[in-house]
């Protein structure tokens, strides 16, 4: 099953074409890579996904589906920075990753006990358990982008949208997430799409590479990838092992 | 939706506009009308101005510089009113703090022409006292500093108009000034002030009359404007708030009031037109006591004008209140 | 205690205290979604909306209540194309509120009725502002509840909320009219003073004790009671003016916080 089919998807901001002609495939348990440079529109390209904007040009189906907006529930979302802006909020962890229960608790009802269970069970996955009283602005910012992560899981979503989760995260904080992302990408079936910059690291986890550039979408080999990559930058990808000794939590 | 509220408002304010201007016409159009005869006069607020129009009669126009229904406490003059006061031979004004922005206009006028007059001028004026009149009866003293503190910048009590013999020094003043600035009507100024000087005698004679018999002499109001009335008569007023109408009174205070008036048995809260009647409602509430309007003449609504009310009828009918309160 | 002898007293504490658990309520979201000044030009704008509705003959009330919603609702859209500048809202309603307010009353024919309704004082309102204060209290206590989690969502994360499936514009919608109607009724029962800073300095209070954000909601509310209470008592024996008193009775608890968390630091 698809997960997310992009067919000739257009999109152009203020009347400059961003990109044209898109189109690809998310199966599931894919865990997909989107690069590309700055204003390539790898986020814009998001936020068609999840209906935040909408284009007349071309379609977006989701789990095998019309894109209604049912659909999207079940896609958990990272937004880029989020984890940085409102350092300062009085808020919990637990407070925060229980306000994606919305749907599960109900307009206009109170979290329950099951419902404050599930958000323990997400903080566990992402190894947060302990940090579910502390306030959100008393974390690291790789904390945070793990409460963030957490946030997003609580609702169990079938696909996992990232947009730039390592930007302003320490470099052990950077591995660990993205290990972490690839045991559920592995275990739980959670199909990933993932911007990143941060190629050197993600290559290893990822199983495609989708690069925007010049207004259109190509999909990469990912070993010729590799390869040009570690001639461009005369390093190879990091090794495991050295993320393991760094990123644990 | 948006652009439909912005129009509305805009209607709404062309509307009012016109409105206002039409309202104002009749005052604005006497000073406008047969300006080369008539002497033009600036007059401060409404006691001014009503006293300006009797002793000036016909030789003179004159225009309320606050609008009707306006507050003069809180009044400033506009750009507007500055060039009316540039154009006009005669300002009368009150004076004794009451219109505090008098000597800032006044030192940027270049008018030089302009004949001013304090008509508080030589009123032996009373002190700003917050309540003077039953304070040695039940306060300590250490309350008495700390109203004196209050009201530093406030010392004198402005509202002489209110007694009818200082409404007739006061209209000595105006019609001295009118003399100065157009002696030809010498005669005419002087046979005016002669006619209502008699008639401010007449109404001291009524006041003195009425209120000397009565009972009570305690009277509460929301703003402390009578005290040259109650010099005069025998009266003591307690103000709930002082000089200055429309601040927020403090609650100690209020209860003391209620007390006073239950303990007292005043019948009659009185509050003025201008003002909040909020506080004065309260106390009697709280105390069985009705509320009445005893006007400190600092401004009549425009429909009182229109009616063609003047001092005079505005005094008997405080008169009258002040005679039912205190039966 | 004799200040409860007076009825005026006895109405001055509940209107107080009904205000001071509904208005730092509304505060909290206020302040964390950077709108603290809302409070001012809501207020400034239900001035205007008396003056227009005396000048149109309109009952004044319902013209500040109707200019109050149109206000906030014009504060909710600009602050819609610039969120980043919500500030940039606040100031334009509030300018164009002091400037539609100032000019119309200009033209109000009975001043009297016009200062009756600037005029609020926790010691002085009447009994239909009393029932107005209740029913706004309750309407505006049961909405805080219900939406709770919502506003929570939406103010920490308005574009998560959306993606979540909250209602965002309908409940932004529903704070909105309810943080106007409150402003509107309350400063013309306890004044501007009172009704503006309650929106603030208990939050700024709270939030200095860094808590959760229920526990940030609780100790908002806590510390606005206190102020109201200790205002009007210390008021009363120290005859001071209530609604100054309340308002620096909040600064100074701000300013005691403050250096007491710079001294426990060092």
């Amino acid at each position: 099953m698809c997960v997310v089919r992009v067919e000739n998807l257009g999109f152009s901001y203020g009347g400059e074409p961003v990109f044209s002609q898109v189109s690809f495939a998310v199966r599931k348990g894919d865990f997909v890579v989107v690069i590309g440079a700055n204003g390539a529109g790898k986020s814009t390209l998001f936020r068609l996904i999840l209906g935040e904007l909408a284009s007349p040009k071309g379609k977006i189906r989701l789990f095998g589906d019309d894109s209604r907006p049912r659909e999207r529930r079940a896609i958990g979302y990272l937004p880029q920075n989020g984890s940085l802006a409102n350092g300062d909020f009085p808020a919990t962890v637990e407070e925060i990753v229980m306000s994606n229960l919305f749907l599960q608790i109900g307009f206009l009802r109170f979290p329950k006990k099951e419902h404050r269970e599930k958000v323990r069970e997400s903080l566990e996955r992402v190894g947060m358990a302990a940090f579910a009283k502390r306030l959100i602005g008393d974390l690291s910012g790789g904390q945070r982008q793990r409460v963030m992560l957490a946030r997003a899981l609580v609702s169990d979503p079938e696909l996992l949208m990232l947009d730039e989760p390592t930007s302003g995260v320490d470099l052990p904080s950077i591995v660990s997430m993205f290990e972490l992302l690839s045991r559920m990408n592995g275990t739980q079936g959670i199909t990933v799409m993932m911007i990143t910059h941060d190629v050197d690291n993600i290559l290893e986890y990822a199983s495609r590479v989708l690069c925007l550039e010049k207004g259109s979408l190509v999909e990469l080999e990912k070993t010729q990838f590799i390869e040009e990559l570690s001639h461009k930058h005369k390093h190879p990808a990091r090794s495991r092992e050295g993320a393991k000794r760094h990123g644990s939590f | 939706m948006k652009r439909f509220c912005m129009t509305l408002w805009v209607c709404v304010a062309a509307l009012v506009l016109l409105e206002g201007w039409g309202g104002y016409s009749p005052v604005m159009g006497a000073v406008n009308e047969n300006k080369s005869q008539k002497l033009s006069v600036l007059a401060s607020f409404y006691p001014m101005y009503d006293f300006a129009v009797k002793i000036g009669g016909e030789r003179v126009s004159v225009t309320n510089m606050v609008p009707a229904g306006m507050e003069p406490h809180d009044w400033e003059p506009a750009a507007a009113d500055i060039a009316e006061l540039e154009k006009a031979a005669v300002f009368v004004y009150n004076g004794a703090g009451m219109e505090h922005w008098v000597s800032d206009v006044l030192g940027v006028l270049q008018n030089r022409a302009l004949i001013t007059v304090e008509a508080s001028k030589g009123i032996k004026l009373l002190e700003g006292h917050h309540h003077e009149s039953h304070e040695d009866e039940h306060e300590d003293e250490h309350e008495d500093e700390e109203h004196d503190h209050e009201h530093e910048d406030e010392v004198h009590d402005p509202h002489v108009w209110l007694s009818p013999v200082y409404a007739k020094a006061e209209l000595e003043n105006i019609k001295n000034a009118l003399v100065q600035a157009d002696p030809e009507g010498k005669s005419y100024y002087e046979a005016n002030y002669e006619k209502y000087a008699a008639e401010c005698d007449a109404l001291d004679k009524e006041f003195t009359n009425i209120l000397a018999p009565l009972p009570k002499k305690d009277i509460v109001v929301t703003h402390q404007a009578f005290g040259y009335i109650c010099e005069r008569y025998g009266l003591r007023q307690v103000p709930i708030e002082g000089l200055s109408p429309d601040s927020e009174p403090d609650p100690g205070r209020m209860a003391e009031i209620i007390d006073f008036v239950k303990e007292h048995g005043v019948k009659v809260i009185f509050f003025e037109e201008l003002a909040s009647p909020k506080v004065a409602e309260t106390i009697a509430k709280a105390t069985g006591a009705a509320t009445d309007m005893l006007s400190p003449m600092e401004g009549l609504g425009e429909e009182e004008i229109a009616s063609g009310i003047d001092y005079f009828a505005v005094m008997r009918r405080n008169l009258k209140s002040l005679a039912a309160a205190l039966q | 205690m004799a200040l409860f002898e007076y009825e005026f007293m006895r109405r001055a504490f509940i209107v107080g205290l009904l205000l001071a658990v509904i208005i730092p309520c509304i505060g909290v979201v206020v302040v964390l979604k950077r709108l603290t000044m809302i409070g001012d030009a809501l207020s400034h704008s239900s001035l205007a909306g008396v003056a227009a509705g005396l000048v149109m003959g309109v009952n004044p009330i319902l013209g500040a209540g109707v200019t109050c919603v149109v206000a906030a609702l014009g504060i909710e859209t600009i602050r819609k194309k610039m969120p980043q500048y919500s500030d940039i809202a606040i100031a334009v309603v509030l300018s164009s509120s002091i400037g539609m307010a100032g000019v119309l009353s200009g033209f109000v024919k009975n001043a009297a009725n016009f200062n009756s309704f600037l005029f609020g004082s926790i010691v002085a309102f009447s009994d239909f502002e009393m029932t107005l204060v209740v029913c706004v209290s309750f309407a505006v206590m049961l909405a805080f509840v219900l939406l709770y989690k919502e506003l929570f969502f939406i103010a920490f994360d308005e574009r998560a909320a959306r993606l979540a499936g909250v209602p965002v514009g309908m409940v932004n919608n529903i704070f909105t009219v309810l943080t106007a109607i409150t402003v509107s009724i309350a400063s013309r029962t306890v004044g501007v003073l009172i009704v503006s800073s309650m929106m603030v300095i208990p939050v700024a209070c709270a939030m200095q004790l860094r808590a959760s954000y229920k526990r940030t909601v609780i100790y908002s509310v806590c510390f606005a009671v206190a102020f109201t209470a200790a205002g009007l008592y210390v008021s009363y024996y120290a005859r001071l003016k209530p609604g100054g008193t309340i308002v620096l009775l909040g600064v100074a608890c701000l300013i005691l916080i403050l250096s007491a968390k710079k001294l426990l630091k060092f």
